[in-house]
């Protein structure tokens, strides 16, 4: 698998075996996805595909570059604390 | 309708089931849990997974709160345990009276350097954790409900 070299501040988190998370500063990055086949399938957040790749850590890689999104632009998916 | 009826609250809890639920059991829970909230104009999602239920209910904070102590009272639940209680701008599940997704174990480690949703979710000590996992499982739950494995 290529090595991976995590941004600062991107959180990843496995749901359920195949079902990947990031977020960087209280916003989502988008999901990961493992396919029957193996591949990975990486989606923004609004479930629009951004690629398919052979590996996780491409997958990561690319989600990790996109530009984080302005808050609130992913509606309930925007972390928010307000306790 | 003022403005304080338009707040919505929201509570994600877990707890014990006291005896494992067969999938006619949940059914049944789900079905009462809809037609109550239907009712009570909440909504939420549940979630089922090795004998431990995670719910989140949202919709106008007596209705919740009213809703919360049946769910302390039901003996299907033991060792209920609130991990976030707050007002939120919108509804997160308004399509849902209670969503329900299967969720199973993980057969694998989490791969390195990922952590786990469900650790975080109950994460002692850590509330934003807590908050971001709850989120997760939010996106898992419409990712799943609306594109179906």
């Amino acid at each position: 698998m290529p090595e991976h070299h995590p941004s600062p501040g991107t959180v990843w988190a496995r749901v359920e075996d195949g079902f990947h998370v990031g977020s960087r500063d209280g916003n989502f990055l988008g999901y990961i996805e493992r396919r029957r086949d193996g591949r990975f399938v990486a989606f923004d957040m609004r479930s629009a595909v951004i690629g398919t790749f052979a590996d996780l850590v491409s997958a990561m890689r690319t989600l990790s570059s996109a530009p984080t999104p302005a808050p609130g632009t992913n509606g309930i998916l925007t972390i928010r604390e307000n306790r | 309708m003022t403005a304080a009826d338009d707040t919505v609250f929201s509570v994600v809890y877990s707890s014990n089931a006291t005896a494992p639920f067969s999938d006619d059991a949940l059914g049944e829970l789900l079905q009462q849990c809809r037609s109550a909230n239907a009712q009570r104009d909440i909504t939420g999602m549940l979630l089922y997974r090795n004998g431990r239920f995670i719910q989140i209910l949202e919709g106008p904070e007596q209705a919740v709160r009213e809703t919360m102590g049946k769910i302390e009272r039901d003996p299907r639940h033991d060792h209920l345990r609130v991990l976030i209680d707050e007002f939120i701008e919108e509804r997160n599940f308004a399509e849902w009276t209670m969503g329900f997704e299967p969720i199973a174990m993980p057969d694998e480690n989490a791969p390195e350097g990922f952590r786990d949703t469900f650790d975080d979710l109950e994460a002692h000590g850590d509330p934003s954790a807590t908050l971001r996992a709850a989120r997760e499982l939010s996106l898992w739950f419409r990712v799943r409900a609306h594109h179906p494995r």
